[in-house]
């Protein structure tokens, strides 16, 4: 059960490393582009707008792994002093209080996207397509969403390694 | 009520919960009190993309990571140690500058003390330095380089802090640089009570390390150089590290093989999702905290009682010292919007509390008894933590005069910004 678990959360983890890295040699190539046009009196338009933006979706990915491996910033002490017995149970409550929470943030995010999708607020022109601020704003979601699944199966995780499933 | 939301949030805290759910959770909480919608909260987040200079985060990060999992450590250790291995307690003084670099280009300082602990020490143990002052001098200088440009925490601060980067970079250097002039006067001092032999000059050491570092040695120029002569912004110079130290380490060194080089960003950028989403959470924050002017009524709590600027520095120090040893980055994006009124409220310029809060949280680094270092050092070397907290004791003096140098000599972190004229 599980190893089940883990496997399935680990082909998610694989999907959202693979995109973050793409993500990332974008965001090195464009920023150094960048760097080498100014020198030149040259520049992207859009391309600071983009890397902006980059940075946020990154960082929600990110976020979104962080979760996986459980690397989000928190206070361990108890943790690490905890009897073993109680470690899975502290384990999951950490993580099921930061689901908690995250699915409120999720639902926060959901009705901030749904506002800018419903005013249909330009963020760029590219040449003659112009790219709705939407798009930019949809990693926020979809962060907090990767970060909540990542959570649960922490949670799914923590109640296997409590009950030595 | 609020004491038992409170208490609630404490709990939550000490049982693990992740600081930016604890953050958001404030959030959502003290916008409904107010009647406001819970998706206000994430507009504030969204403005993460408007802060000027947040793409230097990932790529210094990216940079970072992928020095410390290339042999530059090696590299960095040998070419210290060829230029100053000759001086009087020479070699410590190579432990110190390589050790201050590389926490500066690798920005987190858990990374030096895995990294070059495992180089520096038996050097110094080699060249006959006692065992106390060689597991103090790794503990204290694995945050050493904070201080110095392009650090991670620097960035950080700045974004935070609403100050630029460039002149904070400039601010804290010269504070560091004093750290390390007292850290070397120490090294001198411990040399010659333990009768440590200096080594002798060779060129073709030298030669040999330069040789060994000849794609490393331009990166601090180009990086430091590069945004303390104006040629370009913090931003740039994150772009340039990030593709040269790719090219470098990967094309040239071949010391980071192509396959390796996904699961390097991808760690990195874990590193960077984590800071990024509590420095978003703590947006929402700010804006409430300064909506209901709570920096401006702790100001007239404290001026009751401290009336001082001086007095309110020596209290920031106590309480950044204790709230800087449990975690650096949270530390940051917490306390920062708080204090950074209040002190301003004081009549502190904005830079010099950059510098302040810096070097504040370096020493928290090596705080007995929670400082992180002291459990990095503790795992590296095998060695109890009242051992550490014994062997760093005398660099924790060192660093507590630098502090009160430093807090009450103004100039010091304020000269350099004003020399290089930036705004």
């Amino acid at each position: 059960m599980r190893e089940q678990l883990r496997k399935a959360e680990a082909r998610l983890a694989a999907v959202e490393g693979a995109i973050l890295v793409a993500l990332l040699a974008i965001m090195v190539t464009l920023a150094f582009t960048q760097v080498i046009l100014r020198h030149f009196g040259l520049g992207l338009l859009w391309g600071e707008t983009v890397l902006k933006h980059l940075v946020l979706w990154t960082g929600f990915l990110g976020a979104g792994l962080a979760a996986a491996q459980e690397k989000h910033f928190a206070w361990e002490a108890v943790h690490v002093a905890a009897p073993a017995r109680l470690k899975p149970w502290l384990r999951l409550f950490a993580n099921l209080s930061g689901a908690a929470i995250t699915a409120a943030l999720l639902a926060a995010s959901w009705t901030f996207f749904s506002d800018d999708r419903a005013s249909g607020a330009e963020l760029m022109r590219v040449g003659s397509v112009v790219v709705k601020s939407w798009i930019a704003a949809a990693g926020i979601p979809l962060g907090f969403a990767l970060v909540l699944t990542h959570m649960l199966f922490k949670c799914a995780d923590a109640v296997a390694e409590a009950s030595g499933k | 009520m609020i004491f038992l939301v409170l208490a609630g949030f404490i709990a939550l805290a000490f049982a693990g919960t992740p600081v930016f759910a604890l953050m958001g959770a404030l959030a959502l909480w003290l916008f409904n009190s107010a009647d406001i919608q819970s998706s206000a909260v994430i507009i504030e987040l969204s403005r993460l993309a408007s802060l000027p200079s947040l793409i230097a985060v990932p790529l210094f990060t990216f940079a970072g990571y992928l020095l410390a999992e290339s042999k530059a450590p090696r590299r960095l250790v040998a070419l210290a140690e060829a230029l100053f291995g000759w001086l009087p307690g020479g070699v410590a003084v190579a432990g110190l500058c390589a050790c201050a670099l590389f926490t500066a280009f690798t920005g987190a300082s858990g990374v030096t003390i895995i990294a070059l602990g495992g180089l520096v020490y038996p050097l110094l143990r080699g060249r006959g330095y006692p065992e106390s002052f060689s597991l103090g001098l790794i503990t204290t200088t694995g945050s050493l380089g904070l201080m110095f440009p392009p650090s991670l925490p620097i960035i950080l601060y700045a974004l935070v802090g609403k100050i630029s980067i460039d002149k904070l970079f400039a601010a804290a250097a010269v504070p560091g640089l004093l750290l390390l002039a007292a850290l070397s006067a120490y090294s001198f001092i411990v040399a010659k009570r333990a009768r440590v032999e200096a080594v002798a000059f060779s060129w073709s050491a030298l030669r040999a390390a330069v040789r060994g570092a000849a794609w490393e040695i331009p990166l601090p120029l180009v990086v430091i150089g590069g945004i303390y002569g104006g040629y370009f912004t913090a931003s740039e110079a994150a772009a340039i590290m990030a593709f040269y130290v790719m090219i470098a380490e990967v094309l040239i060194y071949k010391d980071v093989p192509w396959r390796a080089l996904p699961g390097i960003a991808r760690e990195s950028m874990i590193l960077v999702g984590a800071i990024l989403i509590v420095l978003g959470c703590a947006l929402g924050l700010t804006s409430y905290m300064i909506d209901q002017d709570i920096p401006g009524r702790l100001f007239l709590l404290l001026h009751e009682h401290v009336k001082s600027p001086w007095g309110f520095l020596a209290l920031l120090n106590v309480f950044l010292l204790i709230v800087n040893m449990v975690e650096i980055f949270s530390a940051i994006v917490i306390v920062v919007p708080i204090i950074a009124p209040v002190a301003a409220q004081y009549g502190i310029d904005p830079v010099h509390l950059g510098a302040l809060f810096l070097l504040n949280l370096e020493i928290g680094y090596m705080t007995p008894p929670l400082g992180l270092n002291l459990f990095l050092s503790s795992r590296r070397f095998d060695k109890p933590l009242p051992e550490l907290y014994r062997a760093v004791l005398p660099f924790w003096l060192l660093l507590i005069a630098a502090l009160m140098v430093v807090t009450y000599c103004p100039s010091l972190s304020l000269w350099l910004p004003r020399l290089l004229k930036l705004q």
